[in-house]
């Protein structure tokens, strides 16, 4: 086996033990009122203390689309090694990249959406990790929420999997 | 559109299949308690006790986490310190009346400003109210 499809040989079989890891990406937390752990194939979601049942439908959806990457991720690493053709199956590089570009759409709801539909405005802070404070005011009430948003230490080693493409493509040029 | 992409179809189909007859179950179980925070406005406050230098008010906490109460203040009445309401109890709070007469008077004619401050986890909720 060559460099280059040594490469991807790692890309996929490293992708395939993320995908099967049942951990989160990401944590986000709204004034401790509502916390959501997710990743691209599971998520749980906190309100007040309680746990959602109506997540554990989402995580049904959620771990059906961990099954199908999984099983492409183990087919094409199988034809990799049984040397019968390069396939290239690239979910797992862009869906780590996925959840930076997550937060910027958090941002553009809450700052432009939001506002427009229920005349509530808050001061949004930009921000991908990290903890802020936001203060609004709703029917008289002053609310001031401390939001967090922080991946997981799992999260990082996501990245590995788009990593190891990057050198597969480098090394094909 | 690959072997792997009709397998892995397939898989996820039957995976979801698998879980169909729990939904049903999920979704009511969710409705229900989607319509018990619809109960949160039931964080009341009923007047236990009261005489010319303090007032005591019972309030209840309907939720899985505790509530602290940091601050009331008006004019002439307050809350010496910050009170903690355990999950799915009732606490009573006690508040000092410096001066009974012109609160009395106060609210009498509708003066008296009281500003609450109520925390929950993270959030803070502030809130005056004109008695």
């Amino acid at each position: 086996m060559n460099t280059k499809n040594l490469a991807l040989t790692t890309y996929y079989l490293y992708s395939l033990i993320i995908t099967l890891i049942p951990l989160p990406w990401w944590y986000y937390n709204v004034g401790g009122i509502f916390i959501i752990y997710d990743s691209p194939f599971q998520i749980s979601m906190i309100l007040l203390g309680e746990n959602l049942i109506l997540g554990y439908i989402l995580n049904i959806i959620f771990n059906a689309i961990r099954i199908y990457v999984a099983v492409n991720l183990g087919y094409s690493l199988l034809l990799l090694l049984l040397r019968k053709e390069v396939t290239k199956y690239t979910t797992m590089v862009w869906l780590p990249v996925f959840y930076l570009i997550d937060p910027v759409v958090v941002y553009l709801v809450i700052k432009y959406l939001v506002p427009a539909v229920t005349g509530i405005s808050f001061n949004y802070p930009f921000f991908i990790i990290g903890s802020e404070i936001i203060n609004t005011n709703y029917q008289g009430y002053n609310i001031s929420l401390l939001i967090q948003s922080y991946p997981t230490i799992l999260y990082w080693f996501t990245l590995v999997c788009t990593i190891l493409y990057v050198v597969y493509l480098l090394l094909k040029k | 559109m690959n072997l792997g992409k009709v397998i892995g179809t397939i898989a996820a189909v039957l995976f979801i299949i698998l879980y169909l007859s729990t939904i049903q179950h999920y979704i009511t179980d969710g409705i229900s308690q989607l319509n018990s925070f619809n109960n949160l406005s039931s964080v009341n406050f009923a007047i236990v006790y009261s005489n010319t230098s303090e007032l005591v008010i019972k309030a209840n906490n309907p939720l899985q986490v505790p509530i602290y109460i940091c601050n009331v203040s008006g004019q002439y009445i307050y809350l010496p310190s910050p009170v903690k309401i355990l999950p799915l109890s009732s606490s009573n709070i006690t508040l000092r009346i410096t001066n009974y007469s012109n609160l009395y008077n106060n609210i009498k004619e509708n003066k008296e400003t009281i500003s609450v401050t109520v925390r929950v986890e993270n959030t803070t909720i502030v809130k005056v109210v004109n008695i």
